[in-house]
């Protein structure tokens, strides 16, 4: 039965691990447990004279297998750290050393406080580039909203304010706009959802992308169609009641059929 | 002094104001080539009068324009 050897840690060793089918205990765990020579004869690390793989080799000195210290790796240096490492117990590699892989410079205190400090300064700054961004885009926010404000009815504007939704009339067909997301736009018995914004929109306030749309839908209804992709009918129940209640409440019932549709949906109001 | 007109810049900032008399040749000056900047870079110019009226699409900058929206260019999502 083979046994398998392991040194403590592989980082450091010449040989991780390797196996032996000698199951002696003791001297039996050597690395060549037994070989071949090259005149085909099975030979063992127990046995004598000029049959062990390096019979003599030298270091400083010749060193000759029956010698103390006569290991071939008794010592090799880590390419890393370029320590030295050390064969301890015969038939094994042990580590001698405690190896560092990745050594963590030690800090003094007053380094450790330095870098406190300054974590906490970056910390604070970034917040406050938070803050400022926020209040910066509020602020666009409301001079965008002041705009639409100019453009218009007090009606409107309330429903815009409360509900992010804007209905715009175009001369084909009638519109909702989301602010911060898409267009509804309801056609004879449906409400297909379109995506049409400014090129860039997070760089404007969400309200100068909805003035932008309301003028274009009202001043050129034919190249917004042409610009809008369509995402196709709108399915869900639940948004296509809040668009007909939205629609019913500023008194704009689409033309055409979809009146009839639209009470459908509502549950037969009428 | 004549009625003082103003072109409304969409950005970052909400709208940028750009303010003329238009019996004032220097502020007209200004106001024309910010005009002519913002249509070389496709921005379209809207004339809005009444609240309510929609909007009517203008190419060519008149002093005498009255209020002026210029809108950045929109594209399909």
């Amino acid at each position: 039965m083979a046994n398998t050897y392991y040194t403590e840690d592989y980082t450091d060793n010449a040989f991780y691990y390797w196996v032996t089918s000698d199951t002696t205990t003791g001297t039996a765990n050597g690395v060549w447990d037994n070989w071949n020579t090259t005149s085909s004869t099975t030979c063992t690390n127990t046995a004598s004279g000029t049959n062990y793989v390096w019979e003599s080799w030298h270091n400083a000195k010749p060193y000759r297998a029956a010698e103390e210290y006569n290991i071939i790796w008794r010592t090799w240096n880590d390419n890393d750290t370029h320590k030295p490492h050390y064969i301890k117990e015969n038939g094994g590699f042990i580590r001698e050393t405690i190896l560092e892989l990745a050594p963590i410079p030690k800090l003094t205190t007053e380094q450790r406080r330095a870098v406190k400090v300054q974590t906490d300064i970056n910390k604070i700054w970034r917040d406050i580039r938070i803050q400022e961004e926020k209040e910066r885009k509020e602020r666009a926010e409301l001079t965008a909203l002041q705009l639409l404000e100019d453009l218009i009815d007090e009606q409107s504007l309330r429903v815009y304010k409360e509900t992010g939704k804007l209905v715009v009339k175009g001369k084909r067909y009638d519109y909702v706009l989301n602010k911060g997301s898409g267009v509804y736009k309801i056609e004879k018995d449906k409400i297909v959802d379109l995506c049409i914004h400014l090129r860039n929109r997070t760089k404007y306030p969400e309200t100068d992308n909805i003035i932008s749309l309301k003028l274009l839908i009202e001043g050129n209804e034919s190249r917004f169609l042409r610009t809008a992709n369509n995402h196709g009918h709108v399915g869900n129940e639940e948004t296509k009641n809040k668009v007909i209640e939205l629609v019913r409440n500023h008194n704009m019932l689409p033309r055409r059929n979809f009146k009839t549709e639209l009470l459908k949906i509502a549950g037969g109001m009428r | 002094m004549g009625a003082t007109m103003q072109m409304r810049v969409l950005c970052s900032e909400g709208d940028q104001k750009v303010l003329w008399d238009p019996d004032n040749e220097d502020q007209v000056d200004v106001a024309r080539m910010t005009f002519d900047k913002l249509k070389a870079k496709n921005y379209t110019a809207w004339k809005v009068d009444k609240k309510g009226q929609p909007a009517k699409e203008i190419q060519k900058f008149n002093p005498k324009a009255g209020r002026l929206i210029m809108i950045p260019t929109i594209a399909g999502g």
